[in-house]
This record gives C-alpha cells, structure tokens and sequence, in this order.
C-alpha cells in the first residue's frame, strides 16, 4: 500500500488504545484514525484481567480518574450503543486487611476517598464475614468498602469499543505489528507489518511494550512488564458479591454474572509470557483457599497468564513525549477500570494539544527524569 | 537406569504402549480416567453388573486378548483409574488429579493415548434430553448394561450409528429408525482398502445384518432437523438435506422415539499436547487439530509421544499396532533411538499399520461431514451448552470478524464453562469456516485445566514424583 | 455373579462373552438396590451410574439449568459435563460418572445448583 496516510496512529488496540480512538472519532472532526495491534481482539492486558473497577484509591487523582472511568461504565451500553450491555455489575468492592498496618492503611485511605465524595466505610471482620460468608476469619483485621465499586466483562468492554470505533469510520487492525516509527518532514512515518504509513501523530497504547518501539527514537519511557496469572471456577450460585482484594494474599477475587469465581493471583514474576507456569496452580490454590475456604469445593475450570505493565511510581503515564507528535498511555496494571477516563484525556490532548488536565499534567511521562514521584499509598501495599 | 514414562490413557493404544514400554524395561505409570482399563472401545462394564456382551465375537477376542495381557502386568505398572491428566507442561510434566488431590509427575517420555471424542451436528431441539452420541448410548450398553432408551432413533455419519443399531437391538432394544447420512457402500470402490480391513469388513457387515434382520427403517443420507419434547424427547423429524443445507420439501419425516444417538465424527483430544507445545495441523475428517508426529508417534516436542486415535482417527487396531510402536520408541533412551534400525526391527508392524491405515480410506468415506450439515441450525439453536451460547450470538461475534476460536471465545463465552468447550468447538469451527469461507488457521489457545479439580485438591498435592520416578 | 468378579484381569468380561444370560434392565443382573430421584424410590441395579439408572426408569432430564432447558446425559463419559445434577445435597455431580448406591438423594438442579 504506497502512500498509506492517517491523522493519528494509534499501536495498540487494548481498552486504552480503542478507547482513545472511540474519543477521537466521536468529534466528528474528520480526523482519520488508525489503530493497529500486533496481537488478537483482547488478546493482551485489557483481556486478561480480573475486571473489576474501583475508586477506593488513597490518591485524589486515581479516584478522580476512576469516578470519572465508572460513570461512564455505568452508561456505557447506550453510550456506544452496545445492546448486549458490558457486563456491568456493581456491588461493591472490599478491599480486606489481615493486619493493623493494613488496617490503617485503609482507614486513612477512606479519610481522603470521604473528601472526594466516595462513598467509602470501613467493615470490622463481622461485618466482612456477613457480606462474604466465605471468607476465612483467621486474622482478618477488617476492610473498607465502596458499593459503587464493581466490575464489568472486558471482552464486551473492548467488543463495544471495537464496533463503535468502526461505525464512527476508525479503522481498526488486528495481526499487524508496528515495527519502527521513522521521523519524517510532516510527522512520521511509521512501519508495519504491512507496510509504511504515514502520520501525523502516534500514539502508542501497548502498555509494557511501549519502551521497545520508542527507545530507538531516543524516548525513555520508564515502564515494565508485569506478569500476573488468573484463575478461574466453575459456574456456581452468588457467593461472593462484592470483589475482594486483599492486600496480604495479593489476590482480587471477583464472582462475575454468569457465576464464576476469578481469581487473578500476584506474585514476584518476570517475563511476558501469556501462558500458565507449570507451578501457579500449586501456588496459588492454597492462598485462594486461605482466603475463601468457603470456597474450596469449588472447581476450577481454567488459568492463564496476563501481562500488564507497572511503572517506577505504579502509577499511569499520560502525555506527549519529548518528540512532539508521539505520544504514550501506560496503564501501569489498572488500563480496563481507568479507560474510559483515559480515552478522553488523551482524545483531547493528542487532537487539541489540551494538556490542561490536571490529572494528566500529575501523569506526564518526563516526571521520572525531573524527579517527580507520585505515591499512592494503597499500591504500595499490595 | 530405566527409563520414567507417563502414558495417559488406557484404551488401546495406551495399553498397548504400557505393554510394550514394560517389555522393554520402563518403569511406567499408566493415568486413566476410566474406573477399569478399555477405554471406549473395550469399555468393562461393573462386575456388579454382569450381562453378555453384544460386541463381535471378534472384537470381544481382541478386547480379552488385550485386557488379560494387561492384567499380567499391571502389577508391575503404576496403573492409576480414575484419575485425570489436567495439565501438561513442557516438556514432559504431567499433573493429575484424583476427586482429592493432585500430583505432579515428571517422566523421561509422556505418552498421549486419550483418544477422540464425539461430534455432533446442531439442530433446533438437539439439547432435548433423550438426545445422546451415538457413542455415549453405547457406553450404556457396553459399560451400564442399560439401554439408552426404549425406541431409539439411531443416526449419523461413519461405522460408528450402524455397530450402535446392531448393539441396541442385540441387546434387546427397539430402533425405530436409522439414518445414516452415508450410504453404507460409500468406500466399497476401494478394493485394496477393503482388502486390507477384510475383517473388519466382516464385523461392520455382521452388525448391518443384525440392523437389516429386525426391519428396521433405513433412513439414508436423513439427518435430524428438530427434536420435540421439552423435559425429554418425543419425536425426532429427519429430512434430507441440498447442497446449500436446506431441507428436500416432502422429504420429511417425523419419527417418535425417547432417545436420538447421533455421531457426526470425532475430535481428537489434543488439549495436553498443544497445551505442551506441540506443533499442531489441522485435518477436519480425523479429528480436527491433530498434534504432528513422526513414524513413531514423536511430536515435536521432545521426549512427548502420541499413539492411537488422537494423532488422527484410524479405529483400535491402527491404536494397538501403533501404540506397540510409540510405547518402544518411548522407552529408548533419545540418543540411541535411531530411526533407521528401529525401522527395520519393527518392520512388520509398520507395515500392517500402513495396511490398517489403507483401510481407514474406506471408512472415511463414510465419515465425510458436509458442512451442509451445519446449515441446519436456526438462530436459537445453542451451540456451547454450558454457556447457553446460540448461533445468533456466534453470528453477531462473526459480524465484528470474530472468527478464530480464541476471539470468538472472549466475545460470546462459547467454551468458557464447564467442558472447556469438548463439545462446542468442533462445532463453533465449522460456523466459522461456513461464515468466513476459509478453514480455521488457529486452535483455541490451549489452557490449563483440561479437566476441572476442585481448588481443595489443587491446595492438597502428593509431593514427590511418580512412583516410578520414586523406583528409580 | 461373584464369580466373575474375581475373574484374571478383575473384570466379568470373559465370563460376560460366554454368558448366554442377558442382564439388560430387569434382566436381573446385579443386585438390586432403590435410590430416591426427587423424593420418589426407584430400582437400580448394584454398579450401574446415577444417570443409566434414571435412563432406565425412564427420567431424561436430571437438571434445569439458568436459562430454563432441561438437561440429562449426552456423552454419557463424563466430558461434557451436562448430567450434573444434585446428589446427596452436592451439587454438580456428575450422574454418569457416580455409581448408584443404596439410599442415595437424587435431585434435579435447578439452575447453578
């Protein structure tokens, strides 16, 4: 395809990527939107998670982004006129402690949730036990919890995207990897697998990968892989309704609609493999069953690998790059609950040049090198 | 030191190879998920049960042969029943399962002998109770001495609806009717073929005589286009189908009945050994995703060996000929294993399975799926039946160009429940192929577990090897 | 009977070939046993399954799942996992796979059980 042209180039067709191109081409604006993904539909991160969305977070930005994120889950089905609906369910999300540190933690965590107008309490044991009748009682301290919280299906999420990106004229293309981004006299010409194209901007959504195709461009995004790995039971009835995270066994549980229980398992990891490693059921069961041993009859029908990414401060990197044109949105492992947010910041900044958003002046990508860090005391908990 | 081998299965192939593995000194440990060794094929039924058996007295000799040779070892073996392989991770780890715990075993060489299992085609009703596979009536003779119904209604594609016709009424059970969808003399032009499977032959011949004897309604080339009844079957309409899948007008004919055996073809239970990494090919007639193997059943992963049915589907004795071969092959050492001179010592061998094989030529002649067939279903028909995923829901994934399995997985759940998707997938492809006009270029990514185990039996593993690792 | 039960290979095959007796349901092979399927007794014979004894008192459907349908056996080997229904209070066993016992509670399951 000679003289292959777009508006804006968009590597990655996760939640962020198609979501910031659902923004872009809801302005009607006659930008020509492009968005390639070297993998399959939700084949990386945004499809491999535990779905849940929260805004208990301990920092006004990440609650911001989150608020923001859920209500337009909440209207997302008519949104993006998705009849199926996204799989939304929100009753809550308790975020357990199984010590005094933890315990504190989260109540000072509430505290700042109160003054943003989350609707946040703290549970004693009991109280956790009555909401989740499986849940272990040994040391269990107490949690916090926000029944606004919730989760939604990230294939229908991404589904929904998709199809509205395609109505609104986005081209979206699967199987085609972006090789090399080359700087040329009006924009850049970017290399796929398929050819050259050329734009005017970039911006590049694939998340742990980022650094790859922009190191060579002199651009130093500070961000990693990191490698979790999910598992999932059969069927069964209502059990856990609210999701679950605690922070010690570093496991988010999250019963979806159709009655599976899943389990999406941290531990110290390296790599991008999307496999199951020969030794995570062994590790993870006896945790699950700690945790939930209401649970333990409980079959499980599958395990797989997701690759999320994380920065130095875990936090999001959002903005343009030192290359004006080329810009980059890194989830740091929360991209599914915070995309919606993220697509419109980013639509916005990459066609208007805003960079007027608080939030995104807090996430720019240049904050390492100048020092900046931001601390979001409940990350670095788990 | 003796050689470790993990051979999962024991139906034919799998006994075979465990047979062959002892003879030579490996120390083997045979996992089956059956409660007595057989496999399908040679399925015991409970010695509490008692009852004839309504097989051919040939195939009864070979099942008897095979079993009495089995049960002189078996002490010598590491035979586990009722035990599941979950997951196989490269190169050669092999967990298992029982109903409580779960156990990792390493090995020098995992032979993969689970064999295939059935393939439907959808129609609106075929999730009626009292419909079943061909296969799974006959393991209620074979191994519950019960019949699958009163009036049963018998149809499908292959040998395998006419040994269940014969085996029904042997058994002292009503067919209302038999619809093969192939003429029997479908693969009759090929006289080699026949030749080499006479005996075969002989069975399949005995069995249609028994079907022909009782006058029972032959149906040719019919296929069921409803079942009726809701809490269970009441009647069955077959009907013939064009080229495009539509049903011949007047061609109609409803038939009542309490239970539908159907069998429309196989898939091979390849999960572990893609799962492994083994490379993989695709062949609709003999299973679908096939793992690729040498003469010798070595796939491309080293020291992961298949036999039997579930490197392509050829019937039991290709399986115990084969399974001789893998299970020597799998207890030489890698760096003596030279292929030349293990082809001639086991030239025999070699040469009545090409035979066996030239015969299977014959038999797929009658297993040819249309994918007419698959035109039948309307858009309410549910194709994955644990998450109640219908063909207008795949359709709707197929219109956003969902269409290799693992994507139209993420979209409509189709093979996210509880079989892991064993019985919709064949199926789901074939959708596909028909909507995008091209075979399937990639299987569903295969996960981890192949089986469902309670986490209490993840959390409580038997730690150490295999026994025959613990031998050595 | 109990004599092929101690048959070489431990299986009645060798004595069931050349048993001139057939012992299809109510043939009398096996010891009979009564088991309840929703409250009600039914006749079962000693090593059958769960789901071949209802199949041969004639029940097809032993579940009925979220959506409403029915379900009994289909592969009758324990891959599809469709004959799940309720036994002695557990849900989600397998009727094909469980061997019938005396005074065993069969319910049907109604939707993830």
């Amino acid at each position: 395809m000679p003289n292959r042209t777009a508006d804006v180039l968009i590597v990655g067709a996760g939640a962020f990527g198609l979501s910031c191109a659902w923004w872009m081409s809801k302005r009607r604006d006659g930008s020509r939107i492009l968005v390639v993904d070297e993998g399959e539909f939700a084949g990386g991160a945004s499809g491999r998670n535990g779905a849940g969305f929260r805004m208990q977070w301990g920092l006004e930005l990440n609650i911001r982004l989150c608020q923001e994120s859920i209500r337009f889950f909440e209207t997302a089905a008519e949104e993006l006129d998705y009849p199926p609906g996204i799989g939304l369910k929100q009753d809550g999300y308790l975020v357990l402690a199984h010590s005094e540190k933890a315990l504190k933690t989260l109540e000072a965590a509430v505290g700042t949730q109160h003054r943003f107008g989350v609707p946040s309490e703290i549970l004693d044991p009991a109280e956790c036990i009555k909401m989740v009748p499986p849940l272990g009682r040994e040391r269990l301290r107490g949690g916090s919890f926000c029944g606004l919280d919730g989760s939604a299906s990230p294939f229908l999420w991404l589904d929904a995207l998709l199809r509205a990106c395609r109505r609104q004229g986005v081209e979206v293309i699967y199987g085609v990897r972006a090789r090399s981004i080359e700087p040329v006299e009006a924009g850049y010409r970017v290399h796929l697998d398929d050819g050259p194209v050329g734009v005017a901007k970039v911006l590049i959504c694939t998340d742990w990968a980022a650094p790859e195709l922009l190191a060579p461009l002199g651009i130093d995004v500070r961000t990693e892989p990191l490698p979790k790995e999910i598992l999932v039971t059969a069927p069964i009835p209502p059990a856990v309704k609210p999701i679950l995270v605690s922070l010690e066994h570093k496991i988010a549980v999250n019963q979806v609609d159709r009655g599976s229980v899943i389990f999406t398992v941290s531990r110290a990891r390296t790599g991008t493999s999307t496999h199951s490693t020969s030794d995570f059921l062994g590790f993870a069961a006896p945790k699950i069953v700690d945790l939930v041993p209401g649970l333990a009859h409980v079959p499980a029908l599958r395990a797989w690998g997701g690759v999320s990414s994380v920065t130095p401060d875990m936090q999001p990197i959002l903005g343009e790059t030192e290359r004006d044109g080329i810009f980059v949105a890194v989830s740091s492992y929360r991209g599914f609950m915070t995309s919606p947010a993220v697509g419109r910041i980013m639509a916005a900044m990459v066609l208007d040049g805003d960079t007027n958003d608080p939030i995104a002046s807090a996430l720019h990508p240049r904050r390492f090198a100048a020092g900046e860090t931001i601390i979001e005391p409940l990350l670095n908990q788990e | 030191m003796a050689r470790s081998i993990v051979i999962i299965g024991a139906g034919p192939a799998g006994l075979a190879a465990a047979l062959e593995a002892e003879r030579q000194g490996a120390r083997v440990t045979l996992v089956d998920e059956g409660q007595r060794p057989g496999g399908q094929i040679y399925r015991q039924g409970s010695p509490a049960l008692g009852g004839k058996d309504v097989a051919e007295a040939a195939e009864i000799r070979r099942k008897h042969d095979l079993l009495d040779a089995f049960c002189r070892v078996r002490a010598r073996l590491d035979y586990r029943p009722n035990t599941s392989a979950f997951a196989l991770f490269g190169p050669r780890e092999v967990h298992v399962a029982t109903d409580e715990r779960t156990q990792v075993l390493g090995a020098d060489a995992v032979i993969l002998a689970n064999g295939v299992r059935e393939v439907a085609m959808p129609f609106p009703g075929w999730t009626t109770p009292g419909v079943m596979y061909a296969g799974g009536a006959q393991s209620l003779i074979k191994g519950q001495r019960t019949l699958p119904g009163r009036n049963v209604v018998v149809a499908g594609s292959g040998p395998l609806p006419i040994v269940v016709a014969a085996q029904i009424l042997r058994a002292g059970g009503k067919v209302a009717a038999f619809a093969p969808l192939h003429p029997v003399t479908a693969g009759a032009r090929n006289l080699a073929g026949l030749w080499h499977g006479r005996g075969i032959v002989l069975e399949g011949l005995r069995y249609l005589a028994t079907v022909m004897k009782a006058g029972v309604e032959q149906l040719t080339g019919f296929v069921p286009i409803r079942a009726r009844g809701t809490e269970r079957l009441e009647s069955v309409v077959l009907a013939r189908l064009d080229a495009a899948g539509r049903v011949v007008k007047g061609s109609e004919r409803e038939i009542a009945c309490d239970a539908l055996a159907i069998n429309y073809g196989f898939a091979a239970n390849s999960e572990l050994a893609a799962m492994a990494g083994a490379r993989m090919r695709y062949q609709q007639l003999t299973g679908g995703w096939l793992p690729e193997v040498d003469s010798f059943g070595r796939s491309s992963v080293e020291g992961i060996f298949v036999a039997g049915d579930m490197a392509g589907l050829r019937g039991a004795l290709v399986a115990e000929t084969e399974g001789r071969l893998v299970g020597a092959a799998a207890a030489t050492a890698p760096e003596a294993f030279v292929k030349q001179s293990f082809e001639q010592s086991w030239r025999k061998e070699l040469t009545r399975r090409r035979r066996l094989c030239e015969f299977q030529e014959v038999v797929r002649a009658m297993l040819a799926q249309p994918r007419a067939l698959f035109a039948v279903a309307d858009d309410d028909t549910i194709i994955c039946r644990c998450e109640n995923v219908t063909v207008r829901n795949l359709r709707f994934a197929f219109s956003a160009g969902h269409l290799a399995p693992n994507t139209i997985k993420r979209s409509t759940r189709a093979a996210m429940g509880w079989c892991g998707g064993r019985t919709c997938l064949p199926m789901i492809m074939a959708l596909a192929e028909i909507h995008a006009k091209a075979a399937p270029s990639a299987m569903m990514t295969p996960r981890p577990l192949a089986r469902p185990v309670p986490l209490s039996a993840l959390a409580n593993p038997t730690k150490g090897q295999s026994d025959a690792e613990q031998d050595r | 009977m109990a004599g092929d039960s101690q048959s070489p290979r431990g299986e009645p095959v060798g004595q069931q070939a050349r048993s001139r007796h057939s012992s299809f349901a109510g043939d009398g092979g096996g010891a009979s046993l009564n088991f309840r399927f929703e409250g009600q007794v039914i006749a079962a014979r000693e090593g059958q399954s769960v789901a071949a004894a209802l199949i041969a008192a004639g029940i097809r459907s032993w579940r009925v799942n979220e959506s409403g349908h029915h379900k009994g056996a289909l592969c009758c080997i324990g891959y599809c996992f469709e004959c799940r229904c309720r036994i002695d209070g557990e849900a989600d066993r397998r009727a094909c796979l469980t061997e019938v016992r005396e005074g065993m509670r069969v319910e049907r399951q109604i939707g993830l059980g």
